[in-house]
């Protein structure tokens, strides 16, 4: 049977109407060959549109619609229902975009109008190839996969628990609470972050649908949402924390000593140590030298005289034990939240800032750690006269390549102001700043409270930070006075920017999500779908995705798991239809198709040595059919045989 | 490996390396050997040979190449026999040999590669033309190479921009290039295949042989530099590209004669490619004049597309076309800054992926970047 086709010519009011004869281009569309029908309308996506399609399928007995529009991206999935409500397969319709690749982007009309009449033939001579497809659906995997301990990944783990469904939250670190439990309190309401902590940890901990698995990571996942697969490392900690009484000897016996990345590096720790003020004890595998070098640094005493190190000699309880291994664990879920946080800047890539030259030179995390301490923020200083505090550090700086906003330094900075007011009501505090950035809810009134408090905003550029008579002096640039001015200082905190962290290269390659220019992991839409990522059921939570404060990190965490929540409570999800097949008589077996798909969908059969394609992983993109050099791999609704006839007439 | 010389009796290196691919089959290192055969009015083919006494008649120095056996060898190997064979190849052949495993058109399991040195080719209608003159040309051939220097051979451009006159890879070498090849014959062996055979390693350093082939080397990259300079002004000058195939017919010898071209059904010869009679029209009357056949640019565009990364030059595309299209110049050419772009050197390494086959995090990071 020839087709029959209907083409359907959109004015979408005056948008391709006023750049493109319509008119003419129906008339030309008349012509095609297999054209029954051409029609035109103002939108053709409005009800009486689509009535003109389904009356023209019923009565002209139509076999496909080309609907030359806007993106398929906009209304393919509106006009595929349309046709599907008429009796046609809902595959069989070809969109020709004529408006985001016609009239928007041209303003000759004659031009305009013969590129809209190729783009109409060309899915003519496209669509009379196209074949009814299959709609299909697999189930899901009941669970999610939560990577990342921090507050956003505690939070999406209790909304997924708490809907009915199992969570395994995995955190790198040994501890839950990530950057979070480093911070001692909150702007603007001045809560304590162990307060706010705390009760999360608890509810994550004893929730009977939570799997927590610290000082673990990713290993590897395959699969796709629904049914992904998921390899998960479990490091040992050497330490049996049913036995430890947490009397620290162990501690005090170890001589490896290294900074404390919980505390800013502001003090040491050592290899076997507790990693936050209340979690239980660890051997850091990488550092202790028993592990290591199988030498107890403190004993010299080698691996195989098993009571040899220092830390077990130490212990009463008996709780050491090197025997522990790591464990792999593989878990099946249907969606998966990326909470990997952010790391912050390093100042000492601003040299001229003395951070790393002068003690009393420190930045705003330190800030949070040293006020975090049971006697609270001013030790070990001494005289906390004089205070200045500079903002974006590391952010908007075309010199250390991170052109964004950090979005939290300019209220942390603001909050740190108002503790050393609290503390050192006659402290003088400077704040030297580029733009105050206070855009949140009650932030504005914030600032505006410290600054009350006494609390000097400069408005101005520091060039430098250096010692003169036993002083640190920030020298700047005062915007407003237009002059260079000089401040001395007990103390200069630098509001440090957050900054992607080094592993995001690896999760961004484990998942297979891009990354935006400044480096963060990418959402699919900054507006309108702020939490996906190009991998379908793969989401974003928290500052892994760009900086943000607490609140804002428990919006996306919460938006996270109710996107991933929509598959699992659905239990089922629509997979492709259009997807690859191998033609196995011109396969010759090389397996370019293999190594080329980003889905691990074709595989070489090993008795055949002919490529098949497992239909379910296929995501139809098309890669392998491109590296196939005998187009042995297609994918259906787009041969090379619709794919040539499209570009024929064309060329 | 074990370096090791072969005695050469009566000044005839061909005679004692006949004797040797016997001692093959007779210490069971190969049960079949593929080897260039001289056939009838002095032609060169391969046969697979399974009785050793039809190696009387076996001339792996005879500088002519029909084909590029690597083809043969993917026949020969694709399915695991019991068989060990033997294959015997020219740098050429191992390093399309080596590109058809990454695709998985070979296995080299069960195959001993036997390499001999190549002193360059005639392409098969000179070669039979010069023979008329020149009865023992394999002799005078041999008799150059002892020195290795310039000679004044018509051989195949190819060859006379080849860089690797000596094979690699190979479970077996026979070198005869700067040697004194009516004495002795450099052998390179695997060392259990030489204690098979009972040869011992030879102390006696081959620095002559040596210095012939870095001499040979640097004659051959001076020439293909020359090949591809004149090439690429070629390409910027009037017509470029497109004109360099303007004889092209289609016809599809090219892809037919390339070791590595391995589709079962090449895309051009399906109905996918056939242009419709309303297509050809149309296109006539956007050009008002259509290059017939049609699609001849776009078949070797495709082909250069497909082969440009794995080409190890050996020039049989150029043989094979009717109408002396020096493809061999392009295919080296671009096949030069495509290989450099992606740091791939095609038939150096069996576990090299060609670059289809990897995917590299941080390469071509900016649009157009080449």
């Amino acid at each position: 049977m020839k087709p029959r086709i209907g083409v359907y010519i959109c004015h979408c009011g005056l948008n391709i109407a006023n750049t493109v004869d319509v008119e003419a281009a129906r008339d030309f569309a008349s012509t095609l060959p297999n054209v029954v029908a051409a029609r035109r309308y103002t939108y053709m996506c409005s009800d009486p549109g689509q009535a003109l399609i389904t009356n023209d399928i019923k009565e002209l007995k139509l076999t496909h619609v080309v609907v030359a529009s806007c993106s398929p991206r906009m209304h393919e999935p509106t006009f595929r229902a349309t046709i599907q409500k008429a009796g046609l397969n809902p595959y069989v319709l070809e969109m020709a975009n004529i408006r985001e690749q016609c009239s928007w982007v041209h303003s000759d009309r004659k031009l305009a109008t013969l590129k809209a009449m190729d783009l109409v033939a060309s899915a003519v001579a496209k669509v009379a190839w196209l074949v009814p497809l299959q709609e299909r659906e697999v189930n899901v995997s009941q669970a999610a996969l939560i990577v990342g301990g921090g507050i956003a990944g505690m939070q999406a783990a209790l909304d997924i628990a708490d809907a009915g469904f199992q969570a395994y939250l995995v955190e790198k670190q040994p501890y839950l609470g990530g950057r979070a439990a480093q911070l001692y309190a909150t702007f603007p309401t001045m809560e304590r972050v162990s307060d706010l902590l705390a009760p999360l940890m608890k509810r994550v901990n004893e929730h009977p649908n939570i799997r927590v698995m610290t000082n673990a990571d990713v290993q590897k996942v395959d699969g796709f949402v629904g049914n992904f697969r998921a390899t998960i490392r479990e490091r040992p900690t050497f330490v049996d924390a049913t036995k430890c009484d947490a009397c620290s000897k162990c501690i005090d016996a170890c001589s490896v000593s290294m900074p404390d990345e919980f505390n800013a590096k502001l003090t040491t720790r050592r290899a076997i140590y507790r990693p936050t003020p209340d979690s239980p004890f660890v051997i850091d595998e990488q550092r202790c030298t028993y592990i290591q070098d199988h030498v107890c640094l403190t004993t010299s005493s080698p691996i195989f005289d098993r009571g040899g190190a220092a830390c077990v000699t130490a212990c009463s309880q008996n709780a050491i034990d090197f025997s522990q291994s790591e464990k792999m664990s593989e878990v099946n879920i249907g969606a998966i939240i990326v909470a990997t946080g952010a790391a912050t800047f390093d100042a000492a890539n601003k040299p001229e800032l003395g951070f790393g030259t002068y003690a009393n030179v420190i930045t705003s995390l330190q800030f949070e750690r040293l006020a975090a301490r049971p006697e609270g923020f001013g030790r070990p200083f001494g005289s906390v006269k004089d205070v200045i505090f500079i903002q974006c550090v590391g952010s908007r700086d075309q010199t250390t390549g991170n052109l964004y906003c950090s979005r939290i330094c300019c209220m942390v900075n603001a909050k740190q102001a108002h503790i050393v007011k609290g503390k050192f009501p006659d402290a003088r505090v400077t704040v030297f700043y580029a733009d105050v950035r206070a855009f949140g809810k009650g932030h504005e009134e914030f600032y505006d409270a410290v600054r009350k408090q006494g609390v000097r905003y400069r408005r101005g550029y520091v060039s430098e930070v250096f010692k003169r008579d036993n002083r640190i002096v920030v020298r700047a640039e005062d915007t407003l006075m237009q002059k260079s001015v000089e401040v001395e200082a007990d103390l200069v905190v630098l509001g440090i920017g957050l900054t992607p962290r080094a592993e995001t290269d690896e999760i961004a390659s484990l998942l297979g999500l891009p990354r935006s220019g400044d480096g963060f992991l990418l959402e699919i839409h900054p507006k309108l779908r702020p939490v996906e990522t190009a991998v379908d059921g793969v989401f974003l939570a928290g500052t892994c995705q760009g900086p943000k404060d607490i609140v804002d990190t428990i919006a996306q965490a919460r938006a996270a798991a109710s996107s991933a929540l929509a598959p699992l409570c659905r239990g089922k999800v629509r997979v492709e239809s259009a997807t690859a097949f191998v033609n196995e008589e011109v396969c010759a077996g090389c397996g370019l198709c293999v190594a080329t798909c980003p889905y691990g969908a074709p595989a070489l059969n090993p008795r055949t040595g002919k490529a098949r394609v497992n239909a379910v992983l296929c995501k139809g993109c098309g890669a392998c059919q491109a590296a196939c050099p005998s187009k042995a791999i297609q994918v259906v609704q787009f041969t090379p045989r619709q794919i040539i006839s499209e570009i024929a007439v064309l060329v | 490996m074990i370096r090791g010389l072969w005695q050469v009796t009566d000044g005839d290196p061909l005679g004692a390396t006949r004797d040797s691919l016997r001692a093959l089959f007779d210490t069971h290192v190969v049960d079949a050997l593929l080897v260039p055969v001289e056939g009838a009015r002095g032609s060169i083919m391969p046969a697979l040979v399974k009785n050793a006494t039809r190696l009387d008649r076996a001339n792996p120095f005879a500088p002519v190449m029909a084909f590029n056996s690597a083809r043969l060898v993917s026949m020969l190997t694709r399915d695991a026999t019991n068989a060990k064979i033997g294959v015997v190849l020219r740098s050429c052949e191992i390093r399309a040999l080596i590109e058809l495993v990454k695709f998985n058109q070979a296995k080299l399991d069960h195959a001993i590669i036997v390499g001999v040195d190549c002193y360059g080719t005639f392409a098969v209608p000179e070669f039979a033309e010069t023979l008329r003159d020149v009865p023992d040309l394999t002799a005078q051939v041999l008799a150059c190479a002892r020195g290795g220097s310039a000679n004044s051979f018509m051989f195949r451009s190819a060859c006379a921009m080849c860089e690797h006159p000596a094979p690699s890879h190979a479970d077996i070498s026979i070198g005869f290039i700067g040697i004194d090849n009516t004495k002795t014959l450099a052998v390179d062996l695997r060392d259990d295949i030489a204690e098979t055979m009972g040869i011992q390693a030879e102390a006696r350093v081959i620095a002559l042989r040596d210095a012939a082939l870095a001499n040979l080397i640097a004659m051959r990259t001076a020439q293909s530099v020359a090949t591809i300079n004149h090439f690429r002004a070629l390409m910027r000058s009037n017509g470029g590209f497109a004109s360099y195939f303007a004889e092209c017919l289609e016809c599809t010898n090219c892809m037919n004669a390339c070791p590595i071209c391995y589709c079962k059904e090449c895309f051009f010869r399906t109905d996918n490619a056939a242009r419709t009679p309303r297509e050809l029209l149309r296109l006539s009357e956007r050009q008002g004049a259509l290059a017939m056949p049609p699609d001849a640019f776009l078949f070797q565009m495709t082909r250069m597309n497909h082969m440009a990364t794995s080409c190890i030059g050996c020039g049989m595309c150029e043989a094979a076309c009717p109408h002396d299209i020096p493809l061999t110049a392009m295919f080296r050419a671009v096949g030069a800054r495509v290989q450099k772009l992606f740091e791939y050197v095609p038939g150096r390494d069996v576990n090299e992926k060609p670059p289809f086959m990897e995917f590299r995090q941080n390469e071509l990071q900016r649009i157009g970047e080449m």
